[in-house]
């Protein structure tokens, strides 16, 4: 059985992403829950307080699905998603500093579950702030260095020298693994 | 340079491997958040869904600023024509984009620029004379829609072929086909023949498959049916484009229907796979084929049986998987694993309960499909004599389902009658 093809294959999330604009909720919701555990690594990259990331990822939800008739290509949407992430987590924290200092009220105050079973995870999680959410980006989502320098808004060469000092630091300690 | 993109690749392959598994609160907060979510406003989503496209045809085109500029002062300050032409244009230059407007007049819908057919108020699927209708509330219903609306070509023409139903009920035995009925008279511009025309109808029939055709360009595949209220009328003249995606939903809707039509035969093949995963260890060598047992129905529906797995205990491990055998009844598949020095293992996999199951050892499989022995197995297995003599020897051995000998035939099969 053979077959021509004349247009390219869509697979299940690009269909998904055009009922949801069309306001399909169903839709919307599978697209959530195939990107959750990217957003919710993200959200603890960028977090450490619970319910900090809770927030984040429901507003997150929210205006994903108020703004996704927005979104122009379909293909990008997991990284407007993201972006959307990165914006809400920035937007709590700058809250979480005005109202009083960090260190009084415990923002970064951290209750999450164990992951030191994943090698990988546990590595990234006890690097410096700006160098997990960049390591993050790239090592579990596969993003590029220019999508990742666009979604958080700082220079190409910034990723690039972060990631360079992230892969030194996990390397020494992922090496005696 | 070469040692960081070797440990970037590494540590890639590392996350991919650590699948974060989300708390079960947070999963709650996800889940209810996404149940309360408003339902929305059917006409603003589409309002905002036809200003994205044009805004994607514009710069598909590279015209993007000025253009757009140019179309939407046009557009506020009322000249029609000028939004038409674009619209138009855009269309036809721009075949992936739904560049619809849509009018409701006396029931009748009309969809000028095609490429938007409006939702059926039914679809079946048929295969081998038989129908399924797709509920409404089933999220097959809308994915078939939206991956139907993509292969309508604007160019579509009508044929003026020899259609009538007893075309369609011929199609319905060739393969599977998906139908949409409307209510109301459904009505669509094309552009066939350089001209505008109008096709209209209330049911609109897409063969997905041939095996007469054998799906080959220009066949019915490439075409719609359609129809009145009563009958099938005419066909398109294509080309229609193909969908991987839509056929792929038609075949698993069916195979998941197949079970209950009572002209339903069990009709499948099995085959094995190879993977790229890394070989297996056992006990003859750490280099075993890593592969896996496939099924794959008349409907064109493939499904993964069994994959191979490690375990400590070497009656668990499967690995190379060879020799599968379907039962006379249809019902279970035998098949060969490797496992020891100097001899394989026999598993079964139940296509009922879909679970494998060990049997014995062996080193040679067959299954006997008729006679006094239907059913049972014939394997060769090593076996070793006791005292005083010592020594191994390989005979062949009739043995039932579970593995219990029947029958010692020696050293050479052809002692079986």
């Amino acid at each position: 059985m053979e077959f021509i093809s004349t247009n390219r294959d869509v697979d299940d999330s690009e269909l998904d992403v055009r009922l949801a604009k069309k306001g399909n909720k169903e839709a919307f919701g599978r697209l959530i829950e195939k990107h959750k555990s990217s957003m919710y690594r993200i959200a603890l990259s960028l977090m450490s307080n619970k319910q900090d990331i809770e927030d984040a990822l429901q507003s997150t939800i929210v205006k994903a699905y108020e703004g996704i008739i927005y979104l122009r290509r379909d293909e990008y949407f997991k990284t407007w998603l993201i972006r959307i992430l990165i914006n809400e987590c920035k937007a709590i924290l700058k809250n979480c500093k005005k109202v009083v200092p960090v260190e009084a009220v415990n923002c970064g105050l951290g209750t999450m579950e164990d992951y030191t079973r994943f090698e990988l995870t546990s590595a990234v999680n006890s690097l410096e702030k700006d160098l997990r959410v960049v390591t993050t980006l790239f090592y579990f989502e596969d993003l590029s260095q220019k999508d990742i320098a666009k979604l958080l808004d700082i220079p190409e060469g910034t990723v690039s020298s972060r990631l360079s000092r992230a892969r030194s630091k996990l390397y020494e300690m992922l090496k005696e693994k | 340079m070469d040692k960081e993109l070797l440990f970037d690749e590494i540590l890639k392959e590392k996350a991919g491997n650590e699948q974060m598994v989300l708390p079960e609160d947070v999963n709650n907060i996800i889940k209810e958040t996404i149940d309360n979510l408003p339902e929305k406003r059917k006409a603003k989503v589409e309002v905002i869904n036809m200003f994205n496209n044009m805004c994607n045809i514009v710069f598909t085109e590279k015209l993007a600023g000025a253009l757009t500029v140019t179309v939407f002062i046009l557009i506020l300050i009322g000249i029609p024509i000028v939004a038409n032409y674009y619209t138009k244009t855009a269309d036809t230059k721009h075949q992936g984009n739904n560049a619809v407007v849509e009018n409701q007049n006396n029931n009748i819908t009309i969809n000028k620029g095609l490429k938007a057919l409006n939702s059926p108020d039914k679809i079946f699927v048929y295969y081998k004379e038989n129908k399924i209708e797709i509920d409404k509330n089933d999220s097959n219903f809308a994915k078939i829609v939206e991956l139907t609306k993509e292969r309508v070509n604007v160019k579509l023409d009508e044929a003026k072929d020899e259609v009538d139903d007893k075309t369609i009920v011929d199609m319905h035995k060739d393969g599977i086909g998906i139908e949409f009925i409307y209510d109301n008279e459904q009505e669509i511009f094309t552009e066939g023949q350089g001209k505008d025309k109008r096709l209209k109808f209330y049911k609109l029939y897409f063969q997905l498959e041939s095996e007469k055709n054998a799906n080959s360009q220009g066949s019915i595949v490439n075409c719609m049916q359609y129809g009145d209220k009563e009958h099938y009328i005419d066909s398109s003249r294509g080309p229609l484009k193909y969908s991987e995606a839509l056929v792929k939903i038609a075949q698993d809707i069916v195979s998941e229907n197949a079970r209950q039509w009572p002209n339903y035969k069990d009709e499948f093949s099995i085959f094995i796979k190879k993977t790229n995963k890394p070989p297996m260890s056992t006990g003859r060598s750490d280099n075993v084929e890593n592969n896996e047992l496939w099924i794959r129905y008349s409907s064109g529906k493939e499904e993964l049986l069994v994959a191979c797995r490690a375990d400590d205990n070497i009656e668990k491990i499967i690995a190379g998987i060879h020799s599968p055998q379907i039962t006379p009844d249809r019902t279970k598949i035998y098949f060969l694993s490797g496992a020891y020095m100097v001899s394989d293992i026999v598993y079964v996999y139940d296509l009922k309960t879909k679970s494998v199951r060990y049997v014995c050892v062996g080193n040679y499989l067959e299954i006997i499909q008729k006679g006094q022995y239907e059913g049972k197995l014939i394997v060769n297995q090593h076996r070793y004599r006791s005292a005083p003599d010592y020594g191994s020897y390989d005979h062949y051995y009739i043995l039932d389902e579970d593995g219990n000998e029947i029958k010692d035939l020696g050293e050479k099969i052809q002692n079986l009658d």
